[in-house]
C-alpha cells in the first residue's frame, strides 16, 4: 500500500464514513440500483474463504467483476431469486472505520461489518472487516464511487448458511 | 534465491524451508549423493531434544548407510528409509 | 436409536418398519426428520457403505495431510513417506482428543495435545511421556494406535473409505459409476483431476437426502435457476426441458446420472458443453489433441463432463464437485471445489471464476438450491400429506441398451433408483 507514491485524494475520515454508511444503507434495504450506482466500471466485490489465496486459482464466497456484479443486481431484480424471496430483513452497522492509505488515485478504506439477518429459518450474525477502495470520479468536486470491496467473514472457511443477501 | 548450503571438508548439505507440500517443512539434500531428506516440524524439534548419545549413534557408519549385509540391506539402497533411533 | 442390525427379514421389526415407509412411487416425509432413522443410516450407510473421503491430489507430497469427515465423524487423510494414504479417525486412543487441529499441513507424526501421545501419519503410536507409567516403552505394542478406517480404495485419484472391515470393494460398489470418474479424467491432457483450489462450505438446515436427490433432478432447474438462465443467456435450462434428449439414467448401487451428452453432441462443438468458446482455451485444446489424437480429443470435448451423483455423498457436477456430509439429521455441509483438470490452466481459471459465480452461499445457482432444501425440510414436518410424491415418469421408464433404467431429462428416475438401494441398505 506504500508502493505507490501518495496524492492527495481529498478523502477525510469523515467523508469515507458518510460513504459506507450510506452503502449500509442502501444494501439493507435493497435499494439495489443505487447500490449498484455506487461501483466503478472497473470494479471487483470479492468475500474470499481465504484472504491470503490467489481468487483466479482459488475457491472464493463471491468473486465478482463489474459485469457480474450487475448479473446478481439483475437475478435479484427478477424475483425469482428464492434464496431471496422474500428479502432478508437485515441491519448492519460499520464501525472501526479507518484511513488505511491510498494507491494513486484510490483511498483504501477499513471498517468492521455487523449484520443481523433475519429469515424464515432463522437469524444469522455476519461479522467481518471489510476493505473498501474509494475513488472520486468526475473531478475535485465528484462524488466517491466503490473500485473494489472486500469482505472478510470472520468465519469465511467454515460452514456458512446461505448469503444472497449484499454483503 | 538457492537452498542455504551447510558444508565442511567431510559433508555438504543443502538446507532449504520446502512448502510444496500442505505445510513448511525443512528440506536437506546431501550434494554428494542427491539423496534428499524431509523433516517436519515436530522431527526437528524432536532432534532438538535428542540425547547426545542418539547423535552419536547416528554417526556411526556401519549402522546404516554402511551396514553389513547380515544387518539387513544398506541404507544408500534405500534413500527413503528412515535412521533409527539406538535402542 | 437403532443399533441392532439384524438382517434377518421379519426378525428386524425396525427393517420392517423402514420397508414400509418407501414405497416405488413415493416415500415417507418421517425419513427426512426421524432421528432413529439418521442413527441407523449413520450405522448402515454412512459407517459401512464406502463413503468419498478426498483426492490424492489434496495431499501431493509425503507427509501431507488433510482433515475430511465420514459423515459427523471427523478423520485425517494421511500420505505417509512412502506415498500410501490412510484414513484415520482424528481421536486419541488414550482420552479421545482430537489430535489434529488445523485442516491441512504437512506432518510425520501427530502428538496429541492433551497428554502428548505421539502417532505415525499411519496410526501408528510412536510413543508417550513418562513411559514407567505403562511399564515402559513395549508399552507401544499393547496400546492402541489411531484407529484407522479398516479399509481405503483409490480409483482415479479419488479417496473413498469404508468403516466395515468386508463387502464389495470399491470397484465393485462403482460399477458403471466408475467410468463416469473415466469420463472426468479424460478432459485433462494429462488425464488426471486436481482438487487444488480450496472449498466453500455451505450448510443447510436440511436432511442429507434432500440434496442427493436434487442433485439429479432434472424437474427442477427451469424453476429454481430460471432467475439466472433468464438474465444470463444459459442454455442448462433447455437442456432440462421437457424437448430435451439428455436422459437420466440409474446406474445401480444407487448412483445416478443427468446424462446431458446427446445434447452436447447435438450441439456438436467442443467445450460447448462448458460453454466456452475454443477460441477462448487454444493451450488446453491443443493439449487434448495432442494427447489424444484431434478426432478422440474433439469427441471428448464435445461429450463433456459427467453429471453423476455417487451415493451416498460424491456429486459431480460437470465443472464442481461436492462432499455431502450430514452433521444431523436436519443439518448438511456441502463441501464445493472447482475441477482443476492437470495440464490445463487457462481452463482451470475459467472453471473457478464460473464455479465462484454458481456454488456456495451466495452462488447464483447454488444459493437457490440450498434455499429449497431448507423449504422442503419445513416443509415435510408438516405431517399430511404424510407421503413425497416420487411417480413423474414411471410409466414411460425404460431399459437402454447397456441394460440401465432411463427416464427423460425431468424423469424422476434417479430418485426412485436411490431409494431401492437405500432400503437395500437400510432394511
Amino acid at each position: 500500500m506504500t508502493a505507490v507514491p501518495d496524492v492527495d485524494t481529498g478523502v477525510d475520515l469523515r467523508e469515507a464514513e458518510r460513504f459506507l454508511y450510506r452503502e449500509a444503507r442502501l444494501a439493507d434495504a435493497f435499494a439495489l440500483e443505487e447500490w449498484e450506482a455506487l461501483w466503478t466500471d472497473d470494479a471487483v466485490y470479492h468475500v474470499p474463504v481465504d484472504p491470503d489465496a490467489d481468487p483466479r486459482t482459488h475457491m472464493s464466497i463471491i468473486f465478482d467483476n463489474r459485469g457480474r456484479i450487475a448479473t446478481r443486481i439483475q437475478q435479484l431484480q427478477t424475483g425469482r431469486r428464492h434464496s431471496q424471496r422474500p428479502p432478508s430483513r437485515l441491519c448492519r452497522s460499520v464501525t472501526n472505520v479507518e484511513i488505511l492509505g491510498q494507491e494513486g488515485n484510490d483511498t483504501i478504506v477499513g471498517s468492521v461489518v455487523q449484520i443481523l439477518e433475519s429469515r424464515d429459518r432463522g437469524t444469522t450474525w455476519w461479522v467481518g472487516r471489510v476493505t473498501h477502495r474509494l475513488r472520486r470520479v468526475g473531478g475535485v468536486d465528484g462524488e466517491l464511487r466503490m473500485a473494489a470491496k472486500t469482505v472478510v467473514l470472520v468465519d469465511s472457511d467454515r460452514s456458512l448458511p446461505t448469503m444472497s443477501f449484499l454483503i | 534465491m538457492g537452498p542455504d548450503v551447510v558444508a565442511n571438508e567431510f559433508a555438504t548439505v543443502a538446507v532449504s524451508v520446502d512448502d510444496r507440500g500442505n505445510g513448511t517443512r525443512l528440506r536437506l539434500e546431501d550434494r554428494r549423493t542427491g539423496t534428499v531428506r524431509y523433516l517436519d516440524a515436530l522431527e526437528l524439534e524432536s532432534i532438538v531434544w535428542a540425547p547426545e548419545e542418539w547423535m552419536r549413534a547416528l554417526l556411526d557408519p556401519s549402522r546404516h548407510r554402511w551396514r553389513d549385509a547380515d544387518r539387513g540391506p544398506a541404507q544408500e539402497s534405500l534413500p527413503e528409509s528412515r535412521p533409527e533411533p539406538p535402542t | 436409536m437403532t443399533t441392532d442390525v439384524t438382517t434377518d427379514a421379519g426378525t428386524d421389526p425396525e427393517a420392517d418398519r423402514i420397508r414400509s415407509l418407501v414405497r416405488p412411487d413415493a416415500v415417507h416425509g418421517s425419513l427426512y426428520t426421524d432421528p432413529a432413522v439418521y442413527a441407523r443410516e449413520l450405522e448402515r450407510i454412512w459407517y459401512t457403505t464406502w463413503v468419498y473421503v478426498g483426492h490424492t491430489s489434496e495431499v501431493p507430497e509425503a507427509d501431507d495431510y488433510v482433515r475430511k469427515t465420514i459423515g459427523p465423524q471427523q478423520v485425517v487423510m494421511t500420505r505417509d513417506k512412502t506415498g500410501a494414504i490412510h484414513v484415520l479417525h482424528n481421536r486419541c486412543s488414550h482420552r479421545g482428543n482430537l489430535v489434529c487441529d488445523a485442516d491441512r499441513g504437512n506432518a510425520g507424526s501427530f502428538r496429541c495435545p492433551y497428554h502428548g501421545w505421539t502417532f505415525a501419519n499411519t496410526g501408528d503410536l510412536l510413543g508417550f511421556p513418562f513411559n514407567q507409567g505403562y511399564g515402559g516403552s513395549s508399552a507401544r505394542d499393547r496400546l492402541p494406535g489411531l484407529a484407522a478406517a479398516p479399509r481405503v480404495e483409490v480409483y482415479r485419484g479419488f479417496v473413498f473409505a469404508s468403516l466395515a472391515a468386508e463387502g464389495p470393494t470399491l470397484r465393485e460398489h462403482l460399477g458403471p459409476a466408475a467410468e463416469r470418474l473415466d469420463r472426468l479424467c479424460a478432459l485433462s491432457p494429462a488425464g488426471e483431476v486436481e482438487l487444488t483450489a480450496g472449498w466453500v462450505r455451505h450448510e443447510v438446515t436440511a436432511n442429507w437426502k434432500m440434496l442427493v436427490e436434487n442433485e439429479t433432478d432434472g424437474y427442477h432447474p427451469q424453476f429454481v435457476h430460471s432467475s439466472i438462465f433468464s438474465i444470463s443467456g444459459s442454455g442448462i435450462g433447455a437442456l432440462y426441458s421437457d424437448k430435451s434428449t439428455a436422459v437420466t439414467r440409474a446406474l445401480g448401487g444407487g448412483h445416478t446420472e443427468n446424462d446431458l451428452s446427446p445434447e452436447f453432441r447435438r450441439l456438436g462443438v467442443p467445450m460447448g458443453w462448458a460453454g466456452t468458446p475454443e477460441t477462448k482455451i487454444p493451450d488446453y485444446v491443443a493439449a487434448m489433441r495432442a494427447a489424444h489424437g484431434t478426432g478422440k480429443a474433439d469427441e471428448i470435448m464435445i461429450d463433456g463432463s459427467p453429471h453423476v451423483m455417487i451415493f451416498p455423498n460424491l456429486f459431480v457436477a460437470e465443472i464442481q464437485l461436492f462432499q455431502i456430509q450430514p452433521i444431523a439429521v436436519d443439518r448438511t455441509v456441502q463441501h464445493v471445489t472447482a475441477i482443476q483438470f492437470k495440464d490445463a490452466p487457462d481452463l482451470n481459471r475459467r472453471l473457478v471464476t464460473q464455479c465462484v459465480g454458481s456454488v456456495g452461499p451466495a452462488g447464483m445457482l447454488l444459493a437457490d438450491d440450498a434455499e429449497m432444501y431448507e423449504r422442503n425440510q419445513r416443509g415435510v414436518a408438516a405431517r399430511h400429506p404424510e407421503w413425497l410424491d416420487l411417480s413423474r415418469g414411471l410409466q414411460r421408464e425404460r431399459v437402454d441398451d447397456d441394460g440401465f433404467t432411463i427416464g427423460t431429462a425431468t424423469d424422476e428416475t434417479s430418485m426412485r433408483a436411490m431409494w431401492a438401494h437405500y432400503l437395500e441398505l437400510m432394511a
